[in-house]
């Protein structure tokens, strides 16, 4: 898994919701370089396992076990070395609490994964388009 | 007139007229013992003249048996009273001095007692030699005219002095009279203005003393209401002293005010949260005055501690001083154990929220998702029951998932800090119903009257307007105009604003369903919604303080009222 650069790093413990998310980043031709990590743990395990290939975006599940959504993102967001990486929030629920939690942590964007899947398909297909082809971050 | 100024105006006119009842009768007895002199003086005048005359008498009897007899032995009470005469008269002149036609009187006396003595000398003398001669003096009836004259002279001179003593008797006595008659007049006069003095500082002792009782009675109420109150009072100095301390608050302690007062400060009785919020507040206390419903713990006697509530103002000298404070304390463990409780159960119910929202969409979101694919990727296999089939399940399972979002809206509006703005009602309703027209195929007439404006969140009463204006909207599509009227009217206290539509209408026996939370009193393939619009409108009014209700006829059209105090 790791000899391949990775674009995107899906981070979702639901496997039905990653089969989802994969099919419609598929759909919009942005899953050949996707790693899919089942947990917090894993993600960090992976980003810093190589720091100089790191992934173009990183989509975060907000609720998993172990180690969370919101604590991937306060360690990524946290550490110099990581603090570029482009992170959105995918979650179930609109709670104003994370929401307002996860923009303090500085994440660059927060989708709420709507129930109709043609328009997560919509979103999560615009969303990597511009992350990955439209985004210029800092080298 | 104030009572003081009585009292001294009547003890001036009492005081004053004793000083002149005195004055009065030493002036009266001065007079009187002057009349009683004057009547000893006329008596004195009497006697001194029936002296002079006995005198007289005497002579002339002396002379008389002396030239009757010849015997020498008569011419003794002769001699002694030529002796004695002139000594009683000059009293007699002394006595009259001061009464001219008296003393005119005296001295006429005078000059015939001394022609009578010469005369009487000559008859006696003459009577030595030749007693013939002296008999036919005698009778030639001289002297018999000269003792006339003097015996004359003497009764005009005691007439004189008898009418004196009477007049002055008489007038002794009227003076007597009229002093008495005065005298009595001014003790009777002293004697009321006394009485009135009396009764005047009598009735305001009295006054007095009923004051007294009410205000002692009035002290031990507001004595009993200190110390005996449902809440504790206090005050300290500036250095956190005890100063005062009331029963209740002594009870809860476990302390006596003995061993409060003066000796123990009410630090001595905080853990270290107290002290830091004692530090904090005390100093704000003695700068403003004031200080609000500061939370700590306390401890009793017996060192178990409990939760107070202080509320406390200070007390300063007329430079503005901090004196002492004026506090009360509330035994808080009750509503503390409640509030706790409170505070629980409302993290118990924000867990169960976040896990609905969470949990419960994601099931959902496979549901809907993988017969999506179903739909998209198998439709060559599936027959037209088959894809009828699973365009249910897509459908059910956005349905239920728009069912969880207004439930956690629902739950959110009772949780949500009401912000208090004044809300310009005009312009939120003329935007939204712009906003809504403009997603609106169906032909639409909303006429908008002047709306008051209100105090309230604006977020939330904006979602009250939404609801309302979208909910006419959408029970109106039947129609072939929708015909809405937003208006707004003022009555006692509140705001009253309507939504009237020409709409589907409702059954009023069902009215009271309205409001509840997935009540609906329509087919869901009537009118699509989930029941819980005017479940959100009225829980967002009823926490602004009004009331929501509504009229309606099957097919007439519905109004729905709100109301937002003013």
């Amino acid at each position: 898994m790791t000899t391949q650069a990775v674009d995107i790093l899906l981070v979702e413990d639901n496997p039905d919701d990653a089969e989802l998310a994969i099919r419609a980043l598929r759909k919009s031709n942005l899953a050949n370089h996707l790693l899919h990590l089942q947990d917090g743990q894993e993600a960090l395990d992976f980003l810093f396992n190589d720091l100089n290939n790191k992934p173009k975006l990183v989509l975060l599940d907000l609720k998993m076990p172990k180690v969370d959504g919101i604590e991937v993102l306060r360690i990524l967001k946290a550490d110099e070395r990581t603090r570029t990486i482009p992170v959105v929030m995918l979650t179930s629920s609109k709670e104003e609490r994370d929401i307002v939690e996860t923009y303090k942590l500085g994440v660059n964007a927060y989708i709420v994964k709507p129930l109709d899947f043609e328009q997560f398909g919509k979103a999560v297909g615009q969303l990597g388009l511009f992350w990955l082809v439209l985004n210029q971050t800092p080298q | 007139m104030r009572f003081e100024f009585k009292v001294v105006i009547g003890f001036i006119i009492t005081l004053s007229l004793v000083i002149a009842l005195g004055f009065y009768t030493y002036h009266n007895n001065d007079n009187q013992l002057k009349a009683s002199r004057w009547v000893n003086h006329t008596h004195k005048v009497l006697y001194h003249s029936e002296q002079v005359l006995s005198t007289l008498t005497d002579i002339e009897t002396g002379q008389r048996g002396f030239c009757l007899t010849g015997n020498l032995d008569f011419l003794i009470p002769y001699s002694k009273g030529k002796q004695n005469i002139y000594p009683q008269l000059n009293q007699l002149k002394r006595l009259t001095h001061d009464n001219s036609r008296q003393y005119v009187r005296v001295m006429k006396l005078e000059m015939l007692l001394e022609k009578k003595l010469a005369f009487s000398d000559e008859v006696v003398e003459l009577y030595k030699k030749d007693p013939a001669q002296s008999i036919a003096l005698v009778t030639s009836l001289k002297g018999k005219r000269l003792m006339d004259n003097i015996r004359l002279t003497f009764s005009d001179l005691m007439a004189e002095e008898n009418y004196l003593l009477e007049r002055r008797t008489i007038e002794n006595e009227d003076q007597i009279a009229k002093s008495n008659y005065l005298f009595v007049l001014m003790v009777s006069f002293i004697l009321i203005i006394l009485l009135i003095l009396f009764y005047t500082i009598y009735i305001n002792l009295r006054a007095r003393k009923l004051a007294e009782e009410k205000l002692e009675a009035a002290a031990k109420d507001t004595q009993d209401l200190y110390d005996n109150a449902p809440c504790g009072y206090h005050s300290l100095d500036a250095n956190g002293v005890f100063l005062q301390v009331n029963n209740t608050m002594c009870e809860w302690l476990g302390y006596t005010k003995e061993e409060l007062i003066g000796k123990m400060k009410v630090f001595d009785l905080m853990n270290e949260e107290g002290l830091k919020s004692f530090r904090e507040n005390f100093p704000l206390l003695k700068e403003k005055g004031m200080i609000q419903n500061v939370q700590f713990d306390i401890f009793r006697k017996n060192k178990t501690s409990f939760p107070v509530i202080v509320n406390s103002t200070a007390v300063r000298d007329s430079n503005g001083n901090y004196l002492k404070s004026r506090t009360t304390t509330f035994d808080y463990t009750e509503q503390k154990l409640a509030n706790d409780k409170i505070t629980t159960l409302n993290q118990e119910l924000e867990a169960f929220t976040y896990t609905v929202s969470h949990d419960l969409r994601s099931p959902l979101r496979s549901i809907s998702g993988y017969a999506q694919i179903l739909e998209e990727d198998y439709s060559p296999v599936l027959d037209d029951e088959g894809k009828r089939l699973t365009n249910v399940i897509i459908k059910s399972a956005k349905r239920m998932g728009q069912l969880i979002d207004d439930l956690l809206n629902f739950s959110q509006i009772g949780r949500r800090d009401l912000s208090n703005h004044l809300i310009d009602t005009n312009t939120l309703v003329s935007q939204l119903v712009k906003e809504l027209k403009e997603e609106e195929t169906h032909p639409l007439e909303i006429n908008i009257q002047d709306l008051d404006p209100c105090h309230g969140d604006f977020n939330m009463i904006r979602q009250v307007w939404y609801n309302l204006v979208s909910n006419a909207i959408k029970y109106s599509k039947k129609k072939e105009l929708i015909q809405i009227e937003i208006g707004s009217y003022t009555v006692g206290p509140e705001i009253v604003y309507y939504v009237k539509d020409n709409g589907a209408g409702f059954d009023m026996q069902y009215v009271h369903k309205l409001f509840g939370v997935f009540q609906r009193l329509h087919r869901i393939n009537e009118f699509e919604g989930t029941g819980v619009g005017l479940a959100i409108v009225k829980r967002i009014v009823t926490r602004h303080g009004g009331r929501v209700w509504a009229e309606a006829q099957p097919d007439l059209g519905a109004s729905f009222y709100f109301s937002i105090p003013n």
